[in-house]
Formats: C-alpha cells, sequence, structure tokens
C-alpha cells in the first residue's frame, strides 16, 4: 500500500506541475503581426501604404481583368458596343458601392503613423500619404453618390450616432478633401525611394488637379454653386501649375506612355505600375492585337481635328469617311497612334475584328505581340497611372473655367504651356490653338466648329474635343460627361453616331458573308453594332448621375429611427 | 554463477519437467450449438497456458492436457460465449456453446477505457472491421462510408492519394468556426492527421463517439465527436502467426459528361450566341473558328470518316481548313480515348506478424499500396509504404510497458500543372467541342492538354508520418491502474515540382499561322520545392479504479493532458532552368522566390469520470473536463465541460422475463452534457494584419504589405455544443435482431458570430461575439440480424440509417437577406423559383409583350438582348401577383422565391448482407443517400454556360419549334450565369443527387482444414470483389452522383463534373495464415 500511495501521490504532482506552466497556453500567432505590435517603424508604415496602391492604382489591372482603360468607363459616346452598356437601372439590395472600408483603412493610418517612432518630417509626409488617398476615397465616393457621410476616424461598434449619421452636404465632404489634398501638397516629400512607383508631391499634385476639376465643373454645371465652383477650379489649376513648374515632367512619344515594356525612363509618367512577366501580367496587349474588341464610334473618330488644326467640318483636308484611307488622311497624328489606320478589321472576315471595324492599337506593343508574353494574360507592358498629358489637360480647362466664371481670363500662355505643349509633342505637330477673342483661332483665324454643342462656349468645345482626344480610351469620358452635365451625349437614339461605325460596301468583299452586318443603308453604308433597336440606350432621367444607395442600408437606419435619404429619382 | 546454486536450479527444473512429462494425457471431444449443429474453428485453450487447439469442420478436436484435477479447457468462437469447462476425469467432452447476446459482452473503446457494450450509456457505436477486408479501398475513411449510422464520408472528386471529407452528426457544425462538423480521429489515443498513413490491415477496433456524454472526456478537442481508432498489438499466450493478404485491382471511371458530336455541339453554340448577336456570321474560339459552312463540313467528316482510324496526322482540307485567314476544324476528336487508360491498375500486399508469450505480447504489420491513376502518358501514381510494430511486456506483476512505432510513407507523382490546379487535364478533358484539334501536322501536336501532359515533368510529393509512443501501465493494488502515456508524432510533407517550356501550335495565339512555338508562361520555366512539417507531443496520465461493494459497481477514471503541436511550412521557387531535366534550385538562374507559414498552439486539460452500475442493470456515467487552451483570447483561456448520461437495462427486471426470448434485451439510455470548441479563427481574437503581396512591383519585387486590422473583438470565448441524446439498444429472438436508436439534438450556443448587423459606414465586418446558436437535430437507426441454418448455411445483415437537419436558432442580422445566415435558416437551402413550362407562341402577343394572364419576368430581362420567348422557361407566379420578382430578395418578402430544396445529404443509409457455407463466402455491401438536392454551376449542367466551348451530349435535346417536349429550353448564351435568364435556381433543374450505390460485393472460398493442414498453412482464402459496381441515381445528367466543388475548384464552380473521375473496380486477393 505505502507503494501505491506514493505512486499516487506521484501522478498528482505530475498534473499539478503541469497545471501551474502557465505560459503554457500563451501562444500568440506566430507569423502574422497585429495591430498593436505593428506600428514601429516607418519602414512597416511604408508596407502598409502599398495596400493602398492596389485599390487605387489599377493601371491594366491583373490577369483577364483590366482597369480601366479601353473599355474601363465603357458607357460613353466613344465606345460602340454590340450590346452596349446602360445606366443602372435598379436601386441594389446591398454593395452598390456604398462602402467605407477604404475610409476606414485610411483613418487607422493616419491615426497610427502619428505614435510611429520617427521624424516629424516621416509623421508628415505618411500623414500626407494617408490623407491623401482619404481625399481619393472620398473622391470617389461624393462623385458617385453626392452627399455621403465624412469620417475622419476608425469608428467603434458601439458609437451609434456616429455609425447612424447623416449625409454630410457634397461641400463639406469636399472642403475636408481639399484640406487633405493640400496638406498632402505641403507634406509629401518631393522625392520619395522609388519616384513614378511610389506616391511622392506630384502625384499628389497631379490627382489634385485631376479630383478638383472634377468637383469644380460639378459645382459649376450642376450646383450652380459659383464660389466653391472657383475655390476648387483654383485648386485645380495651382496643382497643375505647381506639376507644371516642377519641370521635372516632359512629353515624349504618344504611344510610348500606353505600349512600353518599362515606363522607368518615360518623362511623362508621374506614377506608372510595373508589370513584369511570370510576377504580374495583363490581358489588355492580346486585347489589341489578337482578339475581337469592341472598336471606336463614329462620333469619336470624327472628333479628331485634320492636321491643320481645324475640324473636319472646316478643313479642306478632309477626305470624308467613306473607306479607311480616306478617313485617316491629314489627320491629328494622335489619331494614327490610338487606332489602326491602314485595315478595317470587319465582323465576318477578321478574326481580331472591331464592332465597328475601326480597330484600336494605342495598348499595343508590336514587337512582342507574336511571342507568348504578348497574348493571352502574359503581357508584361507597363501602365502609365497618371501622367502629365492629363495635367496639363487639366490645367486648360480649369484655366478656362475660371475664366467663365468671372476669374482671370484665359490666355494664350495658358494654353501654350498646355494644350500647345501636347501639340508640339515630337511626332504630333498640331498647330497651336489660339484665342482670338472668345473664339478659338489656327494660324490667327479664328473659327467655330459647326458640329459644336450649342450651349458649349467655342473655345471650351475644343479645349474639351483635345481632352477626349488625348485622352481616348483612358477612362476618362464618363466622369468628364457627368460633370459637364452632358449625358445626353450617350443616348444613342438621340445621337445614332456614336451607334456607328466605318462606312463599307458589302459588295466590296465578294467572297465573304456578311448578310447579318446591319448597315445604316442595306448593302452599304456605315456599320451599325447595336443593332437591335431594344438595346439602345436612352438617357431619359438625370436621376442617374447619381447613384441609388442600397435598400438594405436606408432600412438599417430607418431601425435606428435615422433616416438616410436615397438620392432624388431613385 | 556460484557452484553451490547451479544444484537446486537443476533439481527444480528437473521437478518441472517431471511434472509436465509424467501426467498428460488426451482428451477429444465435439463443440456444437443450441441446435445440435458442429461448430468449426473454435479455438480452446488449456487455461493458464498457450496450449491450444481448434475444432475442425465437424466440429471435432482433439488435445493434450496434463492429467490433473485442475485442467480446465477454455472454449471460444466469435459469436458464441465464451465457456470453461473443468475435466476432470473425463476423456470426451461435448460442448455446447450459446450463441452470446451478440456483442453485448463485446468491449468497446471508450475515451481513456474500456466499457462492456451492455453497459454503455452515450452514443458509441463500434465498427465491426470486418467490413474493412476484401475491398481494393486505399484508406480507412472510404471504407466506412455508410457503416455507421451519423457518420457522413464524402469525396468531391476520384483524385488518388486524397483525403475524403469526414463528418459526423452534422454538416456545417457552426457558423463560427471552419472546418464543419468534423470529428477528432485519434489513433491509439493521439490525433492523426490523415487517415490516408494508417493501413487498414493494422487496425483492430473501431468506436466512434457521438454525443458529448463520451466525447467531453476528449474536452475542446472532441467538439464534434472522436473516431477511437485502436491498432493491432497481438495477444499473449499465442503462438506466433504470420499473415500475408493481397489484392490486386483494375479501375474504370464511372459517369462522366461526353461532348456533344461536333457540328449537333456548334449548332447549339450558333443558335445560343445569335440570339445575343443576331449579326454574328461566324464566332471564334481560342483560335479556332467556326461557321456555317464549317457545321456543313463536320457532318461531312463524320459521314465520311467517322469511326474511321485515321491515325493522328491530320490532312488540309479533310480535317481543318484555312478560310481567309481564319482556322476551322472539321475533324472529331475522342480526347478521352486518346487520354484516359480504361483500366486503371492497383495492387496491395499486407505482411504481418503477431503474437505473445506469457509477459509479451507483439505485432509487426508491413503493408505496401500501389495505386495507378488512369492517365495514358505520364500516368499519376499513388504508393504508400507502412510499418507499424508493437511491444508489451510485463515487467513484473504490476508494472506493464508498451511501445509502438508507426510509420508511413507515401508518394503521389503526378505530371506539372501548366495553370492551376482548378483547371487540369481531367477540366480539359471535356472542356472544348469535339473538333478541338488533338492530332498532329507533320508530326507535331497542336496546343491542347494532352500533349501538355507529355510534355510535363512529373511531380512528387512525398508524405511521411512516424510516430513513436512510449507508455507503461502500473498496477499497484488490484483494480487500480494508472497509466503514462507519452507519444512524439512527426509529420513531414515534401514536394517537387519542375516546370518548363511547352511546345505547340499556338494556334490559340496565332491562328492558321502554322509554327511550332513556346507559349507557356515564363513563370513556369521554374523548380519549387514545398515543404511542411509539424511536430506534436502528447502526455497523458490518467489512472482507472474499479471498485465492488455488493450489488454496486464503481469505475473512476481520472487524468490529465497536454498537447503541443507546431507547424512549419516553406517553399523556395527559382525560374529559369538550365536544364528541364534537371529541375534543382542549384540549376536555375532566374528570379527566386520564398514564402512560408507557421504555426502552434497548445491545450492543456484534467478530466474525471465515474461510472456507477446497480445490479448492472441502473447504469449512470459522469463525466467533467476543465479544459485549456491557447486559441481563446487570453482571459478566457479556460472551460468547464461537465456531461452525464444513464441508462437503464429493463430486461436485467423479472417482470420483462416473460418476454424473452423475442425480447431478449432491452436497454434504454439518455445523455446530456457539453463540449468546446477550439476551433476558432485567429482573426476573432487578435486584430491581426496579415501579410500579403500588394501586386505593386518595384524593380521586380511585389512589394509586401499587410491587411487593415480587423475590428477589435469582444472577449472571445468557447463555443459550447451540448448534446443531448437519447436511445436504445435491443435484442429479439434470442439475440438474433438486434436494434439501436438515438435521437439527438445538438446545440452550438456562443456561437461566434457578429452580435450586431452595423451599417457599411462601419468599414468593416462587426466583430465577432459569442452570440449566435445553431441547432442540429436528428436520428440514427442501426439493425443487425444473424441466422444459421441446419444445414451450415450462416447469414448475417446490417442496415444503418440516420437523418439530420441544421438550423440556425439565434444570428444577429435584421435584414435577412435570403442568400445570407439569419434565424431559422436551415442550413444548405436553396432559394429559387417554380419551373411552369415552356413559353410558347401563344403566351406572346405580337408585338413580343406577355399576352394578357402570363405573369411578367421583365424583371430577368434586364440585358438589352435577351427577352423571353417561345422555348424559353416560364416561372411560376406562386404569389400570383401577375410578375415573376424577388421582392427584396429577404425572408418574408422573396416574391415568388421559395426554398426549392436542400443541399444537406438526407436518410443516409447503408445496408450489407453477408452469408457463408462451408468455406464459401458473400457479403455484398450498398451505401446511399436519400435526399440531397443540389444547384450546381458550370457548362455541364447549364447548356449554353460558355457558349463557345463544349456542349454535351446531354444537352441535345433542346427545344425547338419541332421538338417541343425538350427537357431543355432553348438555346441562350448564358454568359457564365446559373442564376440569369432560363436557368434561374428553379425546380425543374434543381439536381437529384440522392443514390443507392453498390459499394462493393465480394465472393470468397476459405479452404478446409484438411487441405490446408497439408500445406502447413492455418487458413486459406481467395476472393474476389467489385467496389462500387454501380449506382441507381436520379441525377439527371451525367455526373456521379456524389461529385461536388473539389478543394481546387471552388475557386472556378464552373469546373462541375469535369474532376478527376469515380471509380469502379474489380478485384481479387488471397488471405494466408500460417
Amino acid at each position: 500500500m505505502k507503494v501505491t500511495n506514493k505512486l499516487v501521490l506521484l501522478f498528482l504532482c505530475i498534473i499539478a506541475f503541469v497545471g501551474c506552466e502557465d505560459d503554457l497556453l500563451d501562444v500568440p500567432p506566430q507569423d502574422l503581426l497585429v495591430d498593436e505590435t505593428y506600428w514601429t517603424s516607418e519602414g512597416n508604415v511604408k508596407a502598409f501604404a502599398f495596400g493602398f496602391y492596389s485599390g487605387y492604382f489599377t493601371g491594366y489591372g491583373s490577369g483577364y481583368t483590366w482597369g480601366n482603360y479601353f473599355s474601363g468607363q465603357s458607357l460613353n459616346d466613344d465606345f460602340a458596343a454590340t450590346n452596349p452598356a446602360n445606366f443602372t437601372q435598379q436601386v441594389p439590395t446591398s454593395g452598390g458601392g456604398w462602402s467605407f472600408a477604404w475610409v476606414r483603412k485610411a483613418n487607422i493610418f493616419i491615426d497610427r503613423v502619428q505614435t510611429v517612432p520617427m521624424e516629424q518630417e516621416a509623421i508628415n509626409h505618411w500623414s500626407g500619404i494617408g490623407r491623401f488617398f482619404r481625399a481619393l476615397e472620398y473622391h470617389d465616393l461624393t462623385s458617385r453618390f453626392g452627399d455621403v457621410p465624412y469620417f475622419d476616424k476608425e469608428l467603434s461598434e458601439e458609437d451609434n450616432e456616429t455609425l447612424y449619421k447623416k449625409r454630410d452636404e457634397r461641400t463639406f465632404v469636399m472642403d475636408k478633401v481639399l484640406a487633405d489634398l493640400q496638406f498632402a501638397a505641403e507634406n509629401v516629400r518631393a522625392s520619395v525611394d522609388d519616384n513614378g512607383l511610389e506616391v511622392n508631391k506630384y502625384v499628389v499634385l497631379a490627382y489634385m488637379s485631376r479630383i478638383m476639376l472634377y468637383e469644380g465643373t460639378w459645382q459649376k454645371y450642376h450646383e450652380n454653386n459659383t464660389t466653391k465652383a472657383s475655390e476648387y477650379l483654383a485648386a485645380a489649376k495651382w496643382a497643375a501649375q505647381e506639376v507644371i513648374n516642377s519641370g521635372n515632367y516632359s512629353l515624349g512619344n504618344y504611344r510610348e506612355v500606353f505600349n512600353s515594356l518599362s515606363l522607368a525612363s518615360n518623362p511623362e509618367t508621374i506614377l506608372y505600375k510595373e508589370y513584369e512577366a511570370g510576377l504580374i501580367t495583363h490581358a489588355l496587349n492580346s486585347y489589341n492585337n489578337k482578339e475581337p474588341q469592341t472598336g471606336l464610334s463614329k462620333d469619336a473618330i470624327n472628333s479628331y481635328l485634320s492636321n491643320d488644326g481645324l475640324p473636319i467640318a472646316l478643313s479642306p483636308l478632309y477626305q470624308g469617311d467613306q473607306g479607311i484611307d480616306n478617313v485617316m488622311t491629314d489627320r491629328d497624328p494622335r489619331i494614327y497612334e490610338t487606332l489602326v489606320s491602314n485595315e478595317l478589321r470587319i465582323n465576318g472576315i477578321a478574326a481580331n475584328h472591331s464592332t465597328t471595324a475601326i480597330a484600336t492599337h494605342k495598348f499595343l506593343n508590336e514587337t512582342i505581340k507574336d511571342d507568348p508574353e504578348g497574348s493571352s494574360n502574359l503581357n508584361p507592358t507597363d501602365a502609365p497611372i497618371i501622367r502629365y498629358g492629363e495635367v496639363l489637360m487639366n490645367y486648360a480647362e480649369a484655366a478656362a473655367e475660371i475664366a467663365t466664371l468671372g476669374g482671370a481670363s484665359l490666355t494664350q500662355n495658358d494654353l501654350d504651356v498646355s494644350i500647345n505643349t501636347l501639340r508640339d509633342r515630337p511626332g504630333i505637330n498640331l498647330p497651336h490653338l489660339e484665342i482670338s477673342g472668345n473664339s478659338p483661332a489656327i494660324g490667327g483665324v479664328a473659327y467655330d466648329d459647326p458640329n459644336r454643342d450649342p450651349t458649349v462656349p467655342s473655345l471650351l468645345w475644343e479645349i474639351r474635343r483635345e481632352r477626349r482626344i488625348e485622352l481616348m480610351m483612358e477612362g476618362f469620358r464618363l466622369d468628364d460627361l457627368k460633370r459637364w452635365k452632358k449625358l445626353d451625349y450617350v443616348d444613342m437614339v438621340e445621337n445614332p453616331d456614336i451607334n456607328q461605325g466605318a462606312w463599307i460596301v458589302k459588295a466590296d468583299y465578294p467572297t465573304a458573308n456578311l448578310t447579318n452586318l446591319t448597315l445604316t443603308e442595306g448593302d452599304e453604308g456605315y456599320i451599325i453594332p447595336a443593332s437591335a433597336a431594344a438595346s439602345l440606350r436612352v438617357f431619359d432621367d438625370p436621376r442617374v448621375y447619381l447613384s441609388p444607395i442600397p435598400l438594405d442600408q436606408i432600412t438599417l437606419y430607418k431601425d435606428q429611427g435615422v433616416v438616410l435619404e436615397q438620392n432624388p429619382g431613385w | 554463477m556460484k557452484k553451490g546454486f547451479q544444484k537446486p536450479i537443476l533439481f527444480f527444473l528437473f521437478l518441472c519437467s517431471l511434472q509436465m512429462w509424467g501426467q498428460t494425457k488426451t482428451v477429444t471431444g465435439e463443440v456444437v450449438d443450441s441446435e445440435g449443429i458442429p461448430i468449426p474453428g473454435v479455438n480452446i485453450i488449456v487455461k493458464n497456458t498457450t496450449n491450444g487447439t481448434d475444432t475442425d469442420f465437424d466440429g471435432k478436436f482433439s488435445i493434450q492436457i496434463p492429467d490433473n484435477d485442475k485442467t480446465t479447457l477454455v472454449f471460444s468462437s466469435i459469436g458464441y460465449t465464451k465457456q470453461e469447462i473443468a475435466i476432470k476425469n473425463q476423456n470426451f467432452i461435448s460442448v455446447i456453446l450459446s450463441t452470446s447476446v451478440e456483442g453485448l459482452d463485446e468491449v468497446v473503446v471508450v475515451g481513456y477505457g474500456n466499457q462492456k457494450k451492455r453497459n454503455l450509456t452515450g452514443a458509441v457505436a463500434s465498427i465491426n472491421t470486418e467490413i474493412l477486408d476484401s475491398r481494393p479501398i486505399t484508406d480507412v475513411a472510404r471504407g466506412l462510408q455508410g457503416v455507421t449510422p451519423g457518420l457522413t464520408i464524402t469525396s468531391p472528386s476520384g483524385q488518388i492519394g486524397e483525403n475524403p471529407t469526414i463528418k459526423l452528426r452534422g454538416n456545417v457544425g457552426t457558423l463560427g468556426t471552419g472546418g464543419g462538423a468534423q470529428p477528432l480521429i485519434l489513433v491509439d489515443n493521439v490525433e492523426i492527421p490523415s487517415l490516408q498513413s494508417i493501413n487498414p490491415e493494422d487496425i483492430d477496433e473501431i468506436s466512434v463517439l457521438k454525443d458529448a456524454a463520451s466525447t467531453s472526456i476528449y474536452g475542446a478537442r472532441g467538439a464534434w465527436g472522436v473516431i477511437l481508432i485502436t491498432t493491432k498489438k497481438g495477444s499473449r499466450n499465442k503462438a506466433p502467426s504470420i499473415t500475408y493478404s493481397n489484392n490486386f485491382s483494375w479501375a474504370t471511371p464511372t459517369n462522366t459528361p461526353k461532348v456533344a458530336p461536333a457540328a449537333d455541339g456548334a449548332e447549339m453554340a450558333f443558335a445560343a450566341v445569335n440570339r445575343r448577336i443576331p449579326s454574328l456570321q461566324s464566332y471564334g474560339v481560342v483560335g479556332m473558328r467556326i461557321d456555317q459552312l464549317a457545321i456543313e463540313k463536320m457532318r461531312e467528316w463524320e459521314q465520311l470518316y467517322g469511326g474511321q482510324d485515321l491515325g493522328m496526322e491530320m490532312v488540309e482540307g479533310r480535317d481543318y481548313e484555312i478560310r481567309d485567314g481564319n482556322l476551322f476544324f472539321y475533324r472529331s476528336w475522342e480526347p478521352r480515348k486518346l487520354f484516359v487508360e480504361k483500366w486503371a491498375p492497383q495492387q496491395k500486399h499486407d505482411l504481418s506478424l503477431s503474437g505473445g508469450s506469457e509477459k509479451t505480447n507483439y505485432y509487426l504489420g508491413l503493408g505496401y499500396l500501389d495505386q495507378g491513376g488512369v492517365y495514358k502518358t505520364n500516368p499519376d501514381e499513388y504508393q504508400r509504404y507502412n510499418v507499424n510494430l508493437s511491444v508489451n511486456s510485463s515487467v513484473n506483476d504490476w508494472i506493464d510497458i508498451r511501445a509502438k512505432v508507426l510509420h508511413s510513407n507515401s508518394t503521389t507523382t503526378e505530371p506539372f500543372k501548366f495553370g492551376s490546379a482548378t483547371y487540369d487535364a481531367w477540366y480539359y478533358t471535356t472542356r472544348w467541342p469535339a473538333f478541338y484539334p488533338y492530332g498532329t501536322i507533320d508530326g507535331k501536336s497542336f496546343r491542347n492538354h494532352i500533349s501538355e501532359v507529355e510534355q510535363a515533368k512529373m511531380n512528387e510529393n512525398n508524405y511521411s508520418l512516424s510516430r513513436l509512443n512510449l507508455g507503461t501501465t502500473l498496477k499497484p493494488i488490484k483494480d487500480l491502474s494508472i497509466n503514462f502515456d507519452f507519444t512524439h508524432d512527426r509529420v513531414e510533407e515534401h514536394e517537387k515540382q519542375v516546370g518548363g517550356t511547352l511546345y505547340a501550335y499556338n494556334f490559340w495565339a496565332q491562328g492558321a499561322d502554322f509554327s511550332y512555338v513556346p507559349y507557356s508562361s515564363a513563370a513556369y520555366d521554374r523548380v519549387q520545392y514545398n515543404s511542411d512539417w509539424s511536430r506534436r507531443n502528447t502526455a497523458k496520465a490518467f489512472l482507472n479504479y474499479d471498485k465492488e461493494i455488493d450489488d454496486h459497481k464503481f469505475k473512476l477514471t481520472f487524468g490529465g493532458d497536454l498537447e503541443k503541436y507546431e507547424y512549419w511550412y516553406h517553399y523556395s521557387q527559382r525560374r529559369e532552368l538550365l536544364n528541364p531535366d534537371q529541375g534543382e534550385l542549384a540549376l536555375a538562374t532566374g528570379d527566386q522566390f520564398v514564402g512560408g507559414d507557421r504555426d502552434k498552439w497548445n491545450t492543456l486539460g484534467f478530466f474525471g469520470r465515474v461510472n456507477y452500475a446497480y445490479k448492472d442493470k441502473l447504469l449512470l456515467e459522469v463525466n467533467a473536463r476543465y479544459d485549456g487552451s491557447s486559441r481563446l483570447s487570453s482571459d478566457k483561456k479556460w472551460g468547464y465541460f461537465p456531461s452525464v448520461s444513464a441508462g437503464y437495462i429493463l430486461t436485467e427486471e423479472s417482470f420483462m422475463e416473460s418476454l424473452d426470448p423475442a425480447l431478449s434485451f432491452l436497454k434504454l439510455r439518455g445523455s446530456y452534457g457539453s463540449v468546446g470548441n477550439q476551433n476558432t479563427y485567429l482573426s476573432s481574437i487578435y486584430r491581426i494584419m496579415s501579410s500579403s503581396s500588394s501586386g505593386w512591383l518595384i524593380n521586380g519585387g511585389n512589394q509586401l504589405t499587410v491587411g487593415t486590422p480587423g475590428a477589435l473583438p469582444s472577449s472571445l470565448t468557447w463555443e459550447t455544443i451540448t448534446t443531448l441524446d437519447i436511445g436504445l439498444d435491443a435484442k429479439f429472438f434470442n439475440n438474433k435482431l438486434g436494434l439501436t436508436f438515438d435521437w439527438y439534438k445538438r446545440t452550438v450556443s456562443d456561437m461566434h458570430s457578429s452580435g450586431v448587423t452595423l451599417p457599411s459606414t462601419y468599414g468593416t465586418s462587426s466583430p465577432r461575439r459569442n452570440y449566435g446558436e445553431m441547432q442540429t437535430n436528428g436520428w440514427e437507426l442501426a439493425l443487425d440480424f444473424k441466422h444459421q441454418f441446419k444445414n451450415d448455411l450462416r447469414i448475417n445483415a446490417t442496415a444503418t440509417l440516420s437523418d439530420f437537419t441544421e438550423k440556425i436558432t439565434k444570428y444577429a442580422n435584421t435584414t435577412k437577406s435570403i442568400y445570407s445566415n439569419y434565424e431559422g435558416r436551415v442550413l444548405g437551402e436553396i432559394w429559387g423559383y417554380e419551373t411552369d413550362r415552356f413559353f410558347s407562341e401563344a403566351d406572346f402577343n405580337t408585338d413580343g409583350s406577355y399576352a394578357a394572364g402570363v405573369p411578367n419576368q421583365d424583371l430577368y430581362e434586364t440585358t438589352s438582348w435577351f427577352n423571353y420567348g417561345a422555348g424559353d422557361i416560364k416561372y411560376k407566379d406562386i404569389n400570383g401577383d401577375g410578375v415573376i420578382d424577388y421582392g427584396s430578395n429577404t425572408v418574408g418578402d422573396s416574391g415568388d422565391m421559395k426554398v426549392i430544396g436542400n443541399s444537406t445529404p438526407r436518410y443516409q443509409y447503408g445496408i450489407q448482407i453477408g452469408a457463408d457455407w462451408k468455406g464459401f463466402d458473400f457479403s455484398m455491401f450498398m451505401q446511399g443517400v436519400g435526399k440531397r438536392d443540389f444547384w450546381a454551376n458550370g457548362p455541364v449542367f447549364i447548356p449554353g454556360f460558355r457558349y463557345g466551348e463544349g456542349w454535351y451530349d446531354h444537352q441535345l435535346d433542346y427545344w425547338t419549334p419541332e421538338n417541343t417536349n425538350a427537357y431543355y429550353p432553348r438555346p441562350n448564351d448564358q454568359q457564365q450565369s446559373n442564376s440569369s435568364m432560363n436557368f434561374l435556381p428553379q425546380t425543374k433543374y434543381l439536381l437529384d443527387m440522392s443514390y443507392l450505390r453498390m459499394k462493393n460485393i465480394t465472393f470468397g472460398y476459405s479452404f478446409p482444414k484438411s487441405i490446408t493442414n497439408k500445406m502447413n498453412v492455418n487458413r486459406l482464402r481467395l476472393y474476389a470483389s467489385g467496389e462500387n459496381l454501380f449506382e441507381i441515381s436520379g441525377v439527371q445528367i451525367p455526373v456521379d452522383p456524389e461529385v461536388d466543388y473539389t478543394n481546387a475548384g471552388t475557386n472556378d464552380t464552373s469546373t462541375f463534373g469535369r474532376v478527376y473521375p469515380f471509380r469502379r473496380s474489380f478485384s481479387f486477393g488471397l488471405q494466408l495464415s500460417l
């Protein structure tokens, strides 16, 4: 029995000993970092900041997705699809873009940066980066929904008052955005480790010109708020001016911005996205080469000037639009950089046809087009994220709009530093746009495009044309039409030109079977890509300028006794 | 040795031998059953010795025994009650063995101990391991399918070397954590990560602990039940015995979809795409063009050459054509014939040695398995070696020690995948239309998966498990035993992948320009090593104490266990191989990549159990466990989980005696208890900022970033799983028929879930709280029957049936979207429409609008080109409002949608029937699922999912004005959607995945003793068996009824049905013991 007692005692001792080993159950995650211990160095701050890049700087996307380029904003008057994109028809049950995850991410970032052990200069720089991304997000939210609740800190789940806050006035939000951008412009470093691949002061300024131009024109055309419009446009102009004055950027070959294997030494890209075979690749190059594609509308093609600087309706050089050779004779050279100018690619004849027979090759790199990396989703060409050319266009338009609001008048110098710089670009060499009184002029002779929208002043009309051409297929057109309050341009019934392509005669292609190809006049005429009447997009309700708020959110607010107001018309 | 001691020892030995030598005699006799029928093979042993024999075919025996008054013989045979007979002065004895109350005296393994089956109070099933016998199965789990009610075993594809999913009493288990209701699988009391590493031949016993009362002794790890497996260890006093068995089998695929004939498929495709683009003359898919002329040419080709062997070389004009620079193909191919071996071989060899002396017993098992895959070139293969060694020894009369070594090593080889695992060669075998070119031009092939597999190097994946177990049992006094066990367990998995560069006519990119070029991404020109390894150290200490005081029996168990687990994963990759035939890291020049993971957790628990029996009829068991885990918030690491169960054996009462033998045994039992679930997501406890690649390159480096930290969690504690189980065990007609029934309700409370629905302004998902609640309700029934006829024919049968449903009973969700979790949701439910019929012309006015009285389906015409017309699906207007709609997609306002089915398997059953007669034996095992619905995805399920890709034979029956009674609607470009236009989830096309499968039929013959004795063999049996022989299923499309989204396939559910096929196999083998 003695032995037994000892054994039982030993048994209990072992159990008790193990039980006292308290650390045993304290095992934090081994390969995961936690918020409490993460914010210890500038390197960590920088790593966190890269998390914003994928959200905002999509470039050409990756795999088979692409960013805003080419078809990113396909609902417009440039893009003539067989099944055209339509406006939102229904209020979504949930989702619909009404998300504040990025706002939260930025707010957490800004908050944590303040206590990271590093120089005040670094704290300011990274605060600026955080506020820059918060500004981008709030610009996205306001441009989509108008009034939105504004938050500048991470919310607590118990803080119902803030969680269920009413929507803040658009101008209130945009004033905050402006303040964020101004702070960022002042504090973000002018030079960072990898300029061109990281956000620096000039990236901030370039985006500031884009965002403030958007909001300034919105305030003017939608809200009639001259004060705010002037303030935002002044900010846009100032930001663009800062970029110009820096002297860091210049223009090279137009197409090289879009089809280069490397943009590292491209003088025009303020920020670009690097692609590399086997790591991150895209499919836009292939799409411009191998695949059937959606083509450019007749309306877009007609907006290109002749190379004497005059609109086609006025230029003696214009050869009409029958046959690709005629279309492409003596035009603004940017048309050759953007479009395939020596052949029509007709559905039923060419495998890589275009819906309008006019194909795009702006994003095609000819040297790799037949290699594996030129095909499928293996394309390694770098993508511009924001470029000097756009900043110049932002400058020109902001300056012109400020003049319409009683501010400084638009000077020839304003045009020379912007539009005319673009026209002087190597390989373009288009005659300068001049100001003659309130009219545009070429070679000292004022002109007025007979095809001008009569509600748009002639000089502004030319600036908007320049913007459309310079930024063709870069994903700006829908946003531009929205802020100008010109969504009626995308109504396909009112504007049949935007649903037409190249002019062809079926009899010219005797061996091909083109029976199902719809032309404007039977066996000849302009190709009509969207031939079914039911598929035509109409613009009959101005509510689509703003997106609807999802139903579940309205219900959630209602349960709390708060009204989350729906946008007008929805 | 000192001289003085020698003499006495020698004298002692002499006395002993003299005693044995001088006093033996021969006893003969026969053994019969209660009906006088001789019983062959009865084991007879002289008590307390190793001396023994067996009865022959006529139940006769003869044995030499010491001639004294004390000799006792022990007669035992499976299925009969053991009997001891004192021989005294008899020379011939006749023994009648009565059939045992089947299994009731059998001892069943339970947590930290054993229990007689009759005294069990919890829901514990012991599995007859004979069901694993003679079957060409590679792992235990597959063999257990349908055997025990409550256990659901599924495999989403027939991929070799892959673990099936094992669930117990439920499918989802809890919404709070991952993994579902997966039971803890213990081999010799220690968790095993993969049942593939256990050789079925080494298994001695399997118990399934189902209710909380049985598993609570395992605490937090046993939340979803426990499967206890013990391996063989040999028995004491048994002469060495060698057994050898083998199995050779050949397998062939079960149901797989078949691509439609070339022209028919292309015609459907045209009909479909022309609805979207009426003007389309020709369409292209990966470099091939299709137009009406091509369809005519395909038909022509079929007429002229269909069925002929034209060789692989393709002839221009006949097999393909280049028109206007476009590439047209006319010839039909059957990639499956080119790619798949009709019969894939498999073989299995097992050898064991076991036995024991008075003090020691041992077992050595060796196993080899070689399973061949079905690819014709570069076939995949699975090979496994097992070693299992066990030694138990008594040091003295109160100390036992044991040691056990378990080792398993398996190697899977398969061709390198140039693409993701989601789109493997199987997917491509039926991806393209029949005219996709598999032939050659000038001996060189087009880009296709067969040539890719041919060009691939082989991946090699080696998995090994090594386990060392050391333990001791101390029995210092009668009825007390103290056990210590330590197990060190290491799992290693190493994989080597070597890619390369693929060459072909890359017509995808180059169309008619036939140049033989490299086309694979440069990223695949690489070598990669993946390694993961884990260490698990488990220490257990527990004592058992039995005490009997008059009619009261007590059994005490008390102890603790500790488990430490660590895991590492690492991969390294380098690109640009110098020589693809020698893919090594040192022989590559390009970019290098590394990555890794790490995990670690510990648990500690203390447990106790008291069993009490009053007169062996009233039974009570109380369990408790105090459990700690490193996987919970630091202030709530400990949990206490008690349980209680009780049983009442009514047949022990005198008032029940009159029912005997009609009702020979009846026990009612019930249990109630709770267990914790420690499988918490780390993100629920910590504000994790997990690292990932940002997708933003700087000078070729993918910048690392970290995620936004989640919401600050409230302190989380265990999810508690409470089970109430009520059951009965009964035996009828002198124990011939047995019945076990259980009803249970399992409640997961404190379920990790959002405590509240927050608006989007919150910016992240709500923090997890111990808020939700879920319930599983189910029942299980098992029947067994056994009978022996006078002519020696014995039959036996078992049947199992079980069912459960899982329901959310508490959940924070105010919007109650029908696609989200909400209170009242039955898990697996499928919302959809009721199919009315096809539209006819009469349903529309001439302008295309709906005729009067026809419900409007405008809601689903939103895409600019799709308008419903004759031949399209007309849905039922259930709420009669004249419009087909989904309301607000919420419960209570779901328009015409309703729950049309459920994807949870219901009424799972298994039926086993066996018979043997004079050495011949037969057994048959069927298994099935009574009801399961599925709304699948992808082209096999939805015609026109991607119009340019393959259409299938079974989709040819589609609506045309001439064929209005078709199964499928008018062809349409479904644009990769399984929830739009004609294929909104609906009753008509909802897959009926119920099935009855003939799992196995085995015929065997054991040679009689008269022959085997001459061969010096104890037992020799030959058998032939068939596995997965056929199935009866309601499934409307040619897929195996068990097919599901594979792990890789969940990345793209359109791969549905195009996975590594399930297989039927035929096998034969022998079993030999010496």
